[in-house]
């Protein structure tokens, strides 16, 4: 069943089309939620939230555009207006307390054979990724986390952020070029 | 290290497989159903007040025919019908239109 048939199905009354449709994108928008979110926690309040928003807004949902991309839009704006207002001082002491959690992690792991080796160095790239990404103003990391989530054109980036062509190219460029340096000098320091 | 190598490692990083909790879904689901039955709630009480409304000015209408222009029955009853079919028309129109007329009365919290 499409997604427009979904949409029409919820807005004559049939109830289970909701689930279908979350059940559907839950996994892409999840993905989304957490690369621009810096935590469990917010990820899964941004993941609720832009499901509510999306189905209080579906009689507004233009059926010619996509629904994927319109759900992403509604999920950008719902971390701009929710999420991007919190105090820097709360990251700082989440930051303080996440690098604390991070050396019993790493205790435990040392005492214990559970985890191969590997799955433990692909981890802390992983980690190492998402705290330069994040590291990142968010005019920068929104379109890089776009174009490199899920591939995106140009096109699409730009109608999901509202901006124009020009800005987002620019952008990508400044913030691509930021994050290769910070990536460049974690492998200098480590190697 | 080589800005294509750079590329791999953003790609892989951002195409990581992630799948929210069973519970959370769950919960997301319970809340859109909430949702679903608040907006059905809110859209019966619409109509109940344009139903009240239109109520009103039928009897309205009749008062000022009935005093204002000293009409004899006959004329009076075709026009007291008339205009009761206009509204209980204008209520049917609101009532199939009401995703347009939801901004402007949107009881929504």
């Amino acid at each position: 069943m499409s997604d427009k048939e979904l949409i029409q199905l919820f807005n004559d009354g049939t109830l289970y089309a909701s689930d279908i449709l979350i059940e559907k994108y839950k996994s892409l928008l999840y993905r989304l939620c957490n690369k621009l979110t810096k935590n469990i926690s917010d990820a899964d309040d941004l993941f609720q939230d832009t499901w509510l928003k999306i189905f209080k807004n579906l009689n507004k949902y233009d059926t010619k555009s996509s629904f994927e991309n319109w759900m992403y839009t509604i999920c950008i704006n719902t971390y701009k207006d929710k999420y991007n207002k919190k105090k820097r001082w709360l990251n700082l002491v989440k930051d303080y307390f996440s690098d604390d959690e991070k050396d019993i992690e790493w205790k435990r792991i040392e005492s214990t054979d559970e985890l191969p080796e590997d799955h433990i160095i692909e981890k802390e790239n992983s980690d190492t990724i998402k705290e330069k990404v994040d590291s990142l103003d968010d005019k920068y990391r929104i379109p890089i986390i776009l174009y490199y989530f899920k591939e995106f054109s140009y096109n699409e980036i730009s109608e999901i952020l509202n901006i124009p062509i020009g800005t987002l190219k620019s952008r990508l460029n400044t913030g691509r070029k930021i994050l290769k340096e910070l990536l460049k000098e974690v492998e200098n320091h480590e190697g | 290290m080589k800005d294509e190598k750079i590329d791999d490692i953003l790609k892989d990083y951002f195409s990581e497989e992630m799948e929210p909790s069973p519970r959370l879904v769950e919960e997301t689901q319970g809340h859109v159903k909430k949702l679903y039955y608040k907006r059905k709630r809110n859209i019966k009480l619409k109509v109940i007040l344009l139903m009240i409304f239109s109520g009103l000015l039928f009897i309205l209408q009749g008062y000022f025919l009935l005093n204002k222009y000293s009409l004899n029955i006959i004329t009076l009853s075709i026009l007291h019908y008339l205009f009761s079919g206009v509204f209980m028309f204008l209520t049917i129109v609101v009532y199939y239109h009401r995703d347009i007329f939801w901004r402007f009365f949107s009881l929504d919290t």
